[in-house]
């Protein structure tokens, strides 16, 4: 007794000093994983949001200029001749118009991103000509940008015009005369799917991130990448755009319109009115903390193990050194790892001291080598934020570089849109083309290619840049095929000569003439080469993060989760993140308001848990998790950091051991219900007897008749509940099992064939002998039939098979069934007394009860599981009998069956 | 967002109706003060996001604000449909609200336009873009489906304005099942773009739209009207039947989804096609709202598919300016 109830106490101390020590572990390491991990993914969706809000701002400047150039180009183009008169007819398409619309395609093709470029007469506001022959003679004098591109440069709001599938955004500028009298107007269509495009993924994140716009009433201005279909009809509701269709800019966790967890920022760009959003998924941040926590975790369960044992070796001693030893394990878990316990005294105590201290030796060590981990991995995260901020600084860079680019190649463009050179295509006698002369060209080509006028014009290429037929580029052939088939062409091209970036369109105006465009894009080139390094700097950061963490807003929505979230959700990024796990379904309904308290406790700047929770995956499975959480404030708001760690395992131990303690307490109350209610049971057996006597009237006879019979059924209730609740070993001897079985399945036998039910035996070689009592296990293995045939009843396929196997020391029954199988729920009910889904008054309830009770009393288990097709399985284990003598003990000894060898649950439980 | 809730809504019309009783008890004492004005407004189709403002004045209580019970009936058939103006002209029936092509061909009858829900028609001819039918001038020798009379009319303004006439397309006399021109058994379809185009385009067809008002056709359409006699009586009545009807379609445009919603809690059995009502809506924002023009507006000088416009009898934005002067 003493001893039993000192080894609890030690082991409940030791228990408590690992916990400690694990607590000190994160507590140390958890703020620092937290802070920089929701530092980084916060600063870096923030500077994804100003960076794409800059594109967008720049792709629009870009459009903008684009289209003043046109109208500049288009204004010399008539000259003092004006508009050429239209009245929409069609067949006033002249030769000039057609040269117009020719014109305005190849302005079209060179701009990327331009879905059409029209032109509009001012006085019917008519698209007079167009790229696109559909718009031509279409009537645009209410539209915004008719009215104030009369003016100058007009940038539409993002909207749906009349009849459009999509919203537009159009660029207009006006046209004048040489003498600025107003022509009319140049519209610019903007392609804003390709706008998205360029926009992309997020943080180099694949399906975990999008970027995407929503317009001022909510629709999906374009779909965010990877999720399905045209934005027709596509309500866009989520609390980050909620925030930004009302203007506001920030970062924040919540559930995006597709539900999920994301943690996105949102801002509103006004001259576009447009909601820009650049959203993470959640998993993104879980996985990350996840895998910070890994090596944590790992240390912990260490600590743990080597502390269990220690425990079950101290436990042996004496009270005093461990009380000593107490102190010192307690002065370990106050966090004074140098302190050791003294040494001296008997041999045994001493060696127990040596063997506390070197476990405080290793457990010091084991704390050194994590903070160790710990400040390393801070060092390398605060270096990879420098590293971050050192790209934030290059983007800056290479963004200005852009802006300059742009501003050189607008000034060229004043003169004229682009290095222009006209062609006429050489052809040998076969009609191959073998050479080109230049006709004409314009100082921007100079500029750009260095050749001056009066050593080209009038000479051919081969002439001028002798070697040329054998540049790999093949430009004669190029543009042969656009002189000669009318093919246009679009490319870039790097000159070795001129060590410059060149983006060349061509096309024919004229049978064997062509025209050569060229644009000088190496400032371009070599910006977008620097940004593309510095996303994948970025992306390789995320990527090679080995932690899973997540964040979340105050409000529980998902601004971020990694990969290891994603594993123990089951969710991707995209669904997580953006999404608020209060309302993913990640959570169960009974969680809710517990989440919800702790989300609470972070607004008001508190660190949380370590909490437990059970998750449902995305697949519907359970996990359960720990939560910790740690709020960390920013500039602007608070975030909350969590990270999770999948503790499955260890719960359904607990959960085992939970169940097992139930059965045993309820064992205990029915026996003492059995012995109340059996006296008055028997007294009334009797007294009806007693009354029973001839000379009563039928209807008396018949009312005693079933007073006896109900209190006989009642009395054999008791019976049964005194097996259940047995607590003393029953008598027994070795019985082999297989006797015993054969006459429970003769005894079935008239029954199954009635009931069309197969049975079927699998037995071990030879006797499988048990310390048993035979009648005991008769009624054992009877109820499990019994209980088998119940479940196939209703069955299709109507088998039961009776298998046994020799395990070591263990002799394992199992009855397996083709029935419906049991509800997950209910797996680890069905031993608790009258827990039935049979029909009231069918059976006494107490069948699969009884089985627990014989099982125990035998020192075996029993247990059920599903099988992985259909059914149930009914294993017993029981103590084996082996070659001669009392093995039975050493079973007891080595702990209860199946420890360790357990079927796991998704390995198929039957055997 | 804040959402009225229905006891809010309660107490607010409490609130209204103690008001209004009060000030009835004051100048009239004969007067039954409790009570909302009933007025009636009928529809000029089956119930669709066409009337979705409608829906939301009067369930979320801008009419009885007001002082109105407004009452709002679908059409029953096209006899109905065509016997709408007549009613609203003898008073039987207070409001209607329908497409300005239907009213014309009612001009006799002693109504008077009061907003144009939406500034442009939502009327439009469309093919598939792989049909070859790029401009309009390519619809000769197609053919075209032509529903009614009224569609007729459209058809012929528009093709009028580009040098065609009515011979030089193949007309197919069809009804409102879409399934020959998905078949490809007409080429081109007339229908609206807030529900033919939208349908078309959720079946994921690219189309080539020519929408009426591209090509010239400047009038509103969904007109809100009422009898002339009536409007002349009591101009009280059709400004505040106005003003909460705009409420309900503003309120409507600012909150696409929840207005929706509004309308499928109404009719559940709609909620099977969320999606295309949604979509609808959508097409209809431009035409309610396009830039720079407030929600309602009547411009009675507006010409008709030529050159005529209205006569003027038949419009007046007078009781919409009223509506207006308060905001």
């Amino acid at each position: 007794m003493p001893r039993d109830s000192f080894r609890r106490r030690q082991f409940v101390v030791l228990l408590g000093l690992s916990l400690a020590l694990i607590g000190i572990m994160l507590g140390t390491v958890l703020p620092v994983t937290w802070s920089s991990l929701t530092r980084r993914v916060t600063m870096q969706l923030e500077a994804e949001s100003v960076h794409r809000a800059a594109e967008m701002e720049h792709w629009l400047e870009e459009a903008a200029n684009a289209a003043l150039l046109i109208a500049s180009d288009i204004s010399r183009h008539f000259g003092n001749d004006g508009i050429p008169p239209t009245d929409g007819a069609a067949e006033s398409a002249s030769q000039p118009l057609a040269n117009m619309t020719e014109r305005l395609r190849v302005f079209r093709d060179v701009l990327d991103d331009v879905a059409s470029v029209s032109l509009l007469d001012l006085a019917a506001g008519r698209v007079f000509a167009s790229s696109e022959p559909t718009l031509v003679s279409r009537v645009r004098e209410n539209e915004d940008y008719f009215i104030n591109g009369q003016h100058g440069l007009y940038v539409s709001p993002l909207s749906h015009s009349v009849g459009a599938e999509a919203p537009e955004i159009v660029v207009a500028a006006p046209i004048t005369d040489l003498e600025d009298v107003l022509l009319g107007v140049v519209v610019l269509r903007l392609d804003i799917d390709d706008l998205v495009d360029a926009l992309g993924h997020p943080l180099g994140l694949e399906e975990d991130g999008r970027t995407y716009l929503v317009d001022r009433y909510g629709f999906y201005a374009t779909m965010p990448p990877g999720v399905e279909g045209t934005p027709l009809g596509k309500l866009a509701e989520s609390e980050g755009i909620t925030e930004a269709l009302t203007g506001k800019t920030g970062t924040g966790r919540y559930v995006d319109p597709r539900g999920t967890s994301v943690i996105g920022a949102y801002r509103w760009l006004p001259e576009a009115q447009v909601g820009l959003l650049v959203e993470a998924d959640w998993s993104v941040v879980t996985a990350e903390i996840q895998r910070a926590w890994t090596p944590v975790i790992i240390s912990g369960a260490v600590l743990l193990v080597l502390a269990v044992l220690a425990a079950r070796y101290l436990a042996n001693w004496l009270v005093r050194p461990l009380e000593r030893i107490g102190i010192a394990a307690r002065a370990l878990e106050g966090g004074d790892l140098a302190r050791r316990a003294p040494t001296g005294g008997p041999d045994e105590i001493g060696q127990l001291a040596d063997t506390f201290n070197r476990m405080a030796d290793s457990v010091q060590r084991s704390y050194e080598d994590l903070e160790r981990a710990v400040s390393e991995r801070t060092q390398e995260l605060e270096e990879l934020n420098r590293q971050l901020e050192g790209d934030i600084v290059i983007r800056r860079q290479a963004e200005e570089a852009l802006r300059e680019s742009e501003q050189k190649y607008r000034s060229l463009f004043e003169n004229m849109l682009n290095g222009f050179a006209y062609h006429r295509m050489v052809v040998d006698d076969d009609g191959r083309p073998v050479d080109y002369e230049f006709l004409d060209l314009n100082d921007a080509f100079e500029q750009l290619t260095g050749l001056k006028r009066e050593n080209v014009v009038g000479r051919t290429v081969k002439e001028v840049l002798p070697g040329i037929d054998k540049d790999p580029a093949d430009w004669i052939g190029v543009y042969g095929r656009v002189a000669l088939q009318g093919e246009e062409a679009h490319f870039e091209q790097f000159s070795e000569n001129l060590q410059r970036w060149y983006s060349v369109t061509a096309y024919s105006p004229q049978m064997g003439y062509f025209v050569a465009l060229f644009f000088d894009v190496t400032e371009r080139k070599q910006a977008e080469e620097t940004l593309r390094r510095s996303e994948e700097n970025l992306r390789a950061y995320l990527e090679g993060a080995p932690d899973g963490v997540y964040i979340n807003d105050l409000n529980g929505v998902l601004l971020y989760g990694n990969r290891e979230a994603q594993r123990i959700t089951g969710y991707t990024r995209e669904e997580l993140v953006g999404g608020n796990f209060l309302d993913l379904g990640l959570l169960p309904a009974e969680y809710i308001d517990k989440a919800a308290g702790l989300l609470a406790l972070n607004a008001e700047g508190q660190p949380t848990g370590p909490d437990e929770f059970e998750l449902v995956r995305k697949d519907g499975t359970h996990i359960w998790v720990e939560i910790t959480t740690m709020p960390v404030e920013r500039e602007q708001d608070t975030v909350v950091v969590g990270f999770t760690r999948d503790i499955s395992e260890r719960r359904r131990m607990e959960e085992q051991l939970q169940r097992s303690q139930l059965l045993a307490s309820l064992g205990e109350m029915t026996a003492g219900i059995a012995h109340e209610v059996n006296n008055p049971l028997a007294a009334i057996l009797l007294y009806a007897e007693l009354v029973n006597r001839a000379g009563l009237p039928q209807q008396v006879k018949k009312d005693l008749r079933v007073i006896r019979d109900e209190a006989r059924r009642a009395s054999a209730i008791m019976k049964d509940l005194l097996t259940y609740s047995r607590k003393a070993e029953p008598v027994t001897q070795p019985v082999d099992v297989h006797p015993i079985l054969k006459k429970v399945i003769d005894m079935r036998r008239y029954q199954e064939q009635v009931r069309n039910v197969e049975i079927a035996t699998d037995f071990s070689a030879g006797p499988l002998r048990v310390h048993g009592n035979s009648s005991q296990l008769t009624q054992l293995f009877m109820n499990l039939i019994v209980n088998a045939e119940e479940a196939v009843e209703q069955a299709e396929e109507r088998k039961i098979t009776v298998t046994t196997v020799a395990d070591g020391e263990w002799a394992r029954i199992s009855v397996t069934d083709t029935g419906a199988g049991i509800p997950k729920k209910n797996l680890s009910q069905v031993f608790i007394p009258f827990f039935s889904t049979k029909t009231q008054g069918r059976g006494t309830g107490l069948g699969l009860s009884t089985c627990y009770g014989i099982a125990t009393a035998h020192r075996g288990t029993i247990r059920a599981e599903n099988n992985r097709g259909a059914g149930s399985t009914f294993i017993v284990e029981l103590p084996r009998v082996q070659a001669d003598g009392d093995q039975a003990r050493t079973g007891r000894r080595r702990g209860r069956p199946g420890a360790g060898r357990r079927p796991s649950p998704s390995g198929g439980g039957a055997s | 967002m804040h959402r009225l809730t229905l006891p809010t809504l309660t107490a607010a019309t409490l609130i209204v109706l103690l008001t209004l009783s009060l000030a009835c008890r004051a100048s009239d004492s004969a007067k039954q003060p409790s009570e909302l004005e009933a007025v009636s407004l009928k529809l000029s189709w089956y119930d669709n996001v066409q009337f979705l403002g409608f829906y939301v004045a009067q369930e979320r209580g801008y009419y009885a604000e007001e002082g109105l019970e407004a009452e709002v009936i679908p059409v029953s058939s096209s006899e109905d449909m065509d016997a709408t103006p007549g009613k609203v002209a003898r008073g039987e029936i207070d409001f209607g609200v329908g497409g300005l092509a239907g009213l014309l061909t009612h001009q006799s009858e002693p109504v008077t336009i009061i907003a144009a829900i939406y500034q442009y028609s939502p009327s439009a001819l469309f093919a598939r873009r792989d049909s070859g039918i790029v401009t309009l001038a390519d619809l000769a020798g197609r053919t075209v489906a032509v529903k009614s009379d009224s569609w007729q009319t459209a058809i012929i303004a528009l093709l009028e304005l580009h040098g065609l006439a009515l011979d030089d397309i193949e007309q197919v006399r069809s009804g409102f099942d879409m399934t020959p021109f998905y078949e490809g058994e007409v080429e081109v379809w007339a229908g609206f773009l807030t529900n033919e185009v939208v349908r078309a385009r959720q079946r994921g067809l690219d189309l080539v739209t020519f929408p009426l008002y591209e090509y010239g056709v400047k009038h509103g359409d969904n007109m809100v009207y009422t009898g002339r006699e009536a409007l002349n009586a009591d101009p009280d009545r059709a400004e505040r039947f106005l003003r909460a009807t705009l409420r309900g379609w503003e309120w409507a445009a600012a909150n696409p989804g929840e207005a929706v919603d509004i309308m499928l809690e109404r009719f559940p059995e709609m909620a099977a096609d969320a999606n295309f009502h949604l979509a609808s809506f959508q097409a209809s924002l431009p035409l309610m709202l396009p830039g720079g023009v407030r929600l309602g507006t009547l411009d009675c000088t507006a010409p008709l598919y030529r050159d005529d416009p209205l006569p003027p009898e038949f419009c007046s934005d007078e009781a919409l300016s009223r509506a207006r002067e308060g905001d």
